[in-house]
């Protein structure tokens, strides 16, 4: 199977990732056959010229994988996979809607937040309101 | 001045919500005319009950009676009111005579936060061919100059408000759908006429702000001859106008309340009451006196003369006679005390105290009852958020009362102030506190009131002050407010914990009415804020809650989604399972 190898710069929690350096090899998919982790044998050692490589994109899966090379001699190597369920349905998520729970810039100030941490101590303020009451006067009641 | 309105010319009229743009005393036409509305929103037609008059003489139709003289023929105009009405009447005269405008359809402009909604009727009418009522809505563009060109987006209206779904592209003389009329209320299948009466719609555009502008274009279209002769006015019902519903909060790209125009949310207004009708200044029997200390003590000194400081023997003398004549008039005094405000005044008069006339004059109290304001604050919010709600507390001090609870609520983005209005005969108060709040929607109401006494009272006799001291005299206590904080409601469990740590700190406590006149007498409000400990990158790595319903296309950095349909996306089960908790935990887009 054609296999195009990518370097990814970016977290594995991006939806969009940066990958650069792409490759494409073949290799062959081992028995049992994994859309999911698939163990991908290519011949030659690779582990020292394609080391860098950490994720993968497999046409036949259509899928991408997060990945990490072994070599098992010097004829045969091992690459095995583990699917980018992010980037592999990045397509489909940008078309859904959705209730976002939290976003860096999208979001409500007056929504309470957990994450709210603040000092031990508190600011404490006092405002004055302008008039106060302090007319003392003196009232004489009397019968007459 | 009437304005004529020329066949198959364009207006336009700008209306801003609460009045009209123009004022027209008599507008008419020669022919039909009709308001278009410049993009307005789809509505829909709220049909008004029939209005049908009947007279043996004339056929009768909803709105329009046709007159057989030939002769009266009526124009209609557009006659606008100022007070929030666009009144509509449409005309369509084949004859150019001129008498009045009468009004047909009456708009009412409110006060609504919707979209707009406008309807409008455009009534075809020629005699002797077939007519058709054209009903515009929705965006409707400038229509096409000419007649018998029935404009885009119109619909032809039935009996009974029902329409037709096959919409004519062009409605000319001859090809639009005749409508039933009716002869004393009989529907009559059968007419030389042929006219077409039309229910009566009921219109409302809705502006959303004060600011917004509804611009309307219109224009006349030819639309041949009519004869008609009066046209009725509608008894319209008056419009549901709900008010104006703000979002409580940025609502950037946050979702809006689901709307119900009939739901009030104001708050009314509870101003302070007025004072009681029957005071003891107005009974007559007791008399009143502000006197300031030397008319005081000059009345002391008539009521016990000072023998020792007689100059002469008959100085002593008639001193002594004094004081056993004035013995019993400590008797007629009542009270005597000191109130932190200035009683409502009037013109001088001679203390009298049984049937001495002192001859010392002091101002005469008129009212029981004297108001006192301590003004108001103004605050805005501090962290323009949450944080000003959960993560604040405050109390209010109060002058002879002490400290008191309230809620952020009362003065966020608000007015809070403090009005006393005391009794001066005895030296009670009410304190209220009126607030007004875009956020809780409070709008100048009193949200709490709290009595008590302040008044010291100058002791007359041995007796007297006796009683003082035990507490029978003048032993209002002011309102006890306790240490006791308002619950922190919602916050945070760091910023309660925070503010919640020192636990609840009493501040002031139950005090009689004389140690109440040495308190602070100003009012003051003390807020505690939790002071936020956000890293610089908070944003960036946890997000800020959203709780915003979006197209995921639509948002960029870090998110957390809490739950998503995702039906359709080309992965196993397990996969979705991961992608589902992926997006829960958050990821970047």
């Amino acid at each position: 199977m054609n296999i195009t190898l990518y370097v990814n710069t970016s977290d594995p929690k991006a939806v969009n990732k940066t990958l650069t350096n792409d490759l494409n090899i073949s290799g062959i998919a081992k028995d049992p056959l994994d859309m999911v982790n698939p163990v991908i044998e290519v011949e030659g050692d690779i582990v020292a010229s394609l080391g860098q490589y950490n994720y993968m994109y497999i046409e036949d899966y259509a899928r991408y994988y997060f990945i990490s090379i072994t070599g098992e001699s010097y004829r045969l190597s091992t690459i095995t996979g583990h699917c980018d369920v992010l980037s592999t349905s990045k397509n489909w998520l940008k078309l859904r809607q959705a209730t976002v729970s939290r976003n860096e810039s999208l979001y409500n100030a007056y929504l309470e937040d957990p994450n709210f941490s603040s000092y031990a101590y508190t600011n404490i303020v006092l405002k004055k309101f302008p008039t106060a009451v302090n007319l003392d006067s003196i009232v004489l009641m009397t019968v007459g | 001045m009437a304005t004529i309105f020329n066949s198959n010319t364009m207006y336009e009229v700008t209306v801003t919500k609460g009045c009209l743009a123009k004022y027209y005393d008599v507008v008419y036409s020669d022919r039909a005319c009709a308001w278009l509305v410049e993009n307005a929103v789809p509505f829909n037609i709220i049909p008004l009950l029939n209005d049908f008059r009947s007279d043996s003489s004339h056929h009768w139709w909803p709105l329009f009676k046709y007159g057989t003289d030939g002769v009266n023929y009526v124009d209609y105009g557009i006659n606008f009111e100022q007070q929030n009405d666009i009144i509509i009447v449409y005309s369509a005269n084949y004859f150019q005579t001129i008498t009045n405008s009468t009004e047909i359809a009456r708009f009412q402009i409110g006060s609504i936060p919707s979209s707009y909604n406008i309807y409008f009727i455009y009534f075809n009418h020629e005699r002797g061919t077939s007519s058709a009522l054209y009903i515009f809505y929705g965006n409707v563009d400038i229509i096409g100059v000419g007649p018998y060109t029935r404009p885009n987006n119109t619909r032809i209206m039935q009996q009974n408000s029902q329409f037709l779904d096959s919409p004519l592209t062009d409605c000319g003389i001859g090809s639009s759908i005749p409508l039933p009329y009716y002869t004393n209320d009989t529907l009559d299948t059968e007419s030389y006429f042929q006219y077409y009466p039309f229910k009566v719609m009921k219109w409302s555009l809705y502006t959303y702000n004060p600011y917004d502008t509804v611009r309307m274009i219109f224009q006349t279209v030819q639309a041949g001859s009519i004869d008609l002769q009066y046209v009725y006015s509608i008894n319209n019902e008056d419009p549901v106008v709900p008010t104006p519903e703000e979002p409580p909060f940025d609502p950037s790209g946050d979702e809006p309340y689901p709307e119900n125009p009939s739901r009030d949310d104001t708050s009314d207004d509870i101003p302070i009451p007025g004072n009681p009708l029957i005071g003891v200044t107005t009974a007559g029997f007791i008399n009143v006196y502000s006197p300031g200390m030397n008319a005081l003590q000059g009345l002391g000194d008539i009521l016990f003369p000072n023998v020792a400081s007689a100059t002469d023997v008959m100085d002593a003398i008639l001193k002594l006679c004094q004081t056993i004549a004035n013995q019993n008039l400590i008797n007629y005094v009542i009270d005597c005390h000191v109130i932190p405000v200035t009683p409502q005044l009037g013109t001088n008069s001679n203390i009298k105290v049984g049937f001495r006339d002192t001859g010392i004059s002091v101002p005469v109290v008129t009212n029981d009852y004297v108001d006192a304001t301590c003004g108001s604050l103004n605050l805005a919010e501090w962290f323009n958020g949450a944080a000003d709600y959960s993560a604040t507390r405050s109390k209010l001090y109060l002058p002879f009362i002490g400290f008191v609870d309230t809620k952020p609520e009362f003065w966020q983005a608000g007015t809070i102030s403090v009005d006393y209005k005391f009794n001066v005969i005895d030296g009670s108060f009410m304190c209220y506190i009126k607030s007004s709040s875009s956020k809780s929607n409070l709008s100048n109401s009193i949200i709490a009131q709290y009595a008590g006494n302040a008044c010291m009272h100058l002791p007359l006799t041995g007796v007297n002050y006796a009683q003082m001291v035990s507490g029978i005299i003048g032993a209002g206590v002011a309102a006890v407010a306790t240490g006791g904080t308002s619950a922190v409601l919602g916050a945070a469990a760091s910023a309660a914990n925070t503010l919640m740590r020192g636990g609840d700190v009493q501040q002031s406590n139950g005090y009689n009415s004389t140690a109440a006149l040495m308190g602070v007498r100003y009012p003051f409000l003390m807020i505690e804020r939790a002071v936020p400990a956000f890293p610089g990158k908070y944003g960036h790595d946890k997000g800020y809650p959203s709780n915003i319903t979006t197209n995921l296309g639509n948002v960029s950095g870090y998110t957390e989604i809490e739950d998503i349909d995702l039906s359709g996306i080309p992965l196993t089960q397990g996969e979705l399972e991961e992608l589902r908790q992926l997006l829960a935990d958050g990821v970047y887009f």
